[in-house]
């Protein structure tokens, strides 16, 4: 049965516009304004993962220019992905890239020629640290 | 001639002001209906809280007067609602639980931000709003209880109907995590599909660009795709006529974000809340069909 009480009314309306914008607009404050209030929710999943994720891929330069890629794990002596250490499987830095590029260029011989591309995770998309500029068997 | 049009631009403001609020009265403030979707929303959010936070709440974990005091009026007070008696009290008995433990126990029991996360805010959040409909009107002990008195006083059956004009705030909760969740998403680092690959790299590959024809192209068409698909659900979830398909769409949407991330209890908590989008006496009778009820029994 509805309620004709004009208190439970008045009660309702007030209750459901107080809250509904609390819901709707709650967010905005942050997302839309930039201010960061405490007890305001914002709904930005996922916003901080994978952001500094390091990608290396290594590549070896033929003469006539033409590039593949490098398997780091067969060039070094590691059966499979699984087989190797973790410095070798999770690239953090652009240091610990150059040193594994570096173990590679000893594995093949100082005549090869390994470029490295790397690239870190941002909110904008990608940012490229390298780009095969250098041999760094040359180094 | 300027008065008079003036005087009918009026009655043209007044007239769409009256339907208006008449519409805001008749459609949410003073709307009635079935209260079964409500109580199916209630159990449901009473398991995902004690999948979320029992384990952090028993009393070895940390034994102080603190920790047991506080996982004792949560496990009392869900229980309660999930028994469904005093209904309406121990639903908002465990909101406030779970908003001491939202701001003020969590950092204390189990450090760090505590259970600020988005998934334990929407159970809060729901929670609250959860104290403010009638969901103890049916499947519950107070129905039962009600039936009863109504049978030995040889008064009318209670109707399982009640004001549900607070569910209308729950799917507004639901949908505004979808539209702000795409704005957030709404930005060239995300649509570029760029965001997408560092999810994937970070969770599946290490360090490896993945090396799969098409990687860098599904990443995108999924990250478009994801945007479409929040901003649509947030407005059109509410359009009866496109329920049939978009609800099991966004129940696939959720299950593969449930299978492929570790989101906790939010996608289950989505999927139970699509139930608020449906018309709660078309869910009434479905439930009567279901238990082989014909409509003159209820």
């Amino acid at each position: 049965m509805k309620t004709n009480h004009r208190l439970i009314i008045y009660g309702r309306i007030g209750v459901f516009i107080l809250l509904a914008s609390f819901i709707v607009l709650g967010p905005s404050a942050q997302q839309l304004f930039g201010y960061k209030l405490k007890y305001l929710r914002t709904w930005r999943m996922y916003q901080g993962r994978g952001l500094g994720v390091f990608v290396a891929e290594f590549l070896l330069q033929h003469s006539n220019g033409t590039q593949m890629p490098i398997d780091r794990f067969k060039v070094l002596g590691y059966y499979s992905r699984r087989d190797a250490p973790r410095s070798v499987v999770q690239i953090e830095n652009q240091q610990q890239a150059l040193s594994i590029a570096r173990r590679l260029c000893q594995r093949l011989g100082q005549e090869a020629d390994v470029r490295l591309y790397t690239r870190k995770a941002s909110r904008r998309g990608w940012e490229w640290i390298a780009q095969g500029e250098t041999n760094l068997c040359e180094q | 001639m300027k008065t008079e049009k003036n005087s009918s631009i009026l009655d043209k403001s007044k007239a769409v002001y009256q339907t208006l609020t008449q519409g805001f009265m008749d459609n949410i403030i003073l709307w009635e209906g079935s209260t079964r979707p409500i109580a199916l929303i209630r159990i449901g959010i009473v398991f995902l809280l004690w999948a979320r936070f029992a384990s952090e709440l028993l009393p070895f974990n940390k034994p102080t007067l603190f920790l047991v005091l506080t996982g004792l009026s949560f496990f009392l007070s869900t229980l309660l609602m999930l028994l469904g008696f005093w209904t309406q009290f121990a639903t908002a008995w465990t909101g406030t639980n779970l908003v001491w433990l939202y701001l003020v126990a969590g950092p204390i029991l189990i450090g760090g931000t505590g259970f600020k996360h988005h998934h334990t805010y929407l159970l809060v959040s729901i929670t609250c709003l959860l104290a403010l409909t009638p969901c103890g009107r049916s499947y519950s002990l107070d129905r039962v209880l009600a039936l009863r008195k109504a049978k030995k006083q040889n008064l009318l059956l209670p109707l399982e109907i009640g004001p549900l004009w607070a569910t209308l705030l729950i799917g507004l909760q639901v949908s505004m995590v979808y539209f702000w969740g795409a704005f957030d998403k709404t930005n060239w680092g995300f649509l570029s599909g760029s965001r997408m690959e560092h999810y994937y790299i970070s969770f599946y590959s290490g360090s490896d660009y993945p090396s799969f024809p098409g990687f860098s192209l599904l990443m995108f068409a999924l990250a478009i795709s994801t945007v479409v698909l929040e901003y649509g659900l947030a407005i059109f979830l509410w359009v009866e006529r496109f329920q049939k398909w978009l609800i099991p769409l966004a129940i696939g949407f959720q299950l593969v974000i449930y299978y492929t991330l570790p989101v906790s209890t939010f996608s289950l908590t989505m999927c139970l809340l699509f139930l608020i989008y449906i018309d709660p006496d078309k869910v009434h009778r479905f439930m009567d069909e279901l238990q082989g009820v014909t409509p003159k029994e209820t």
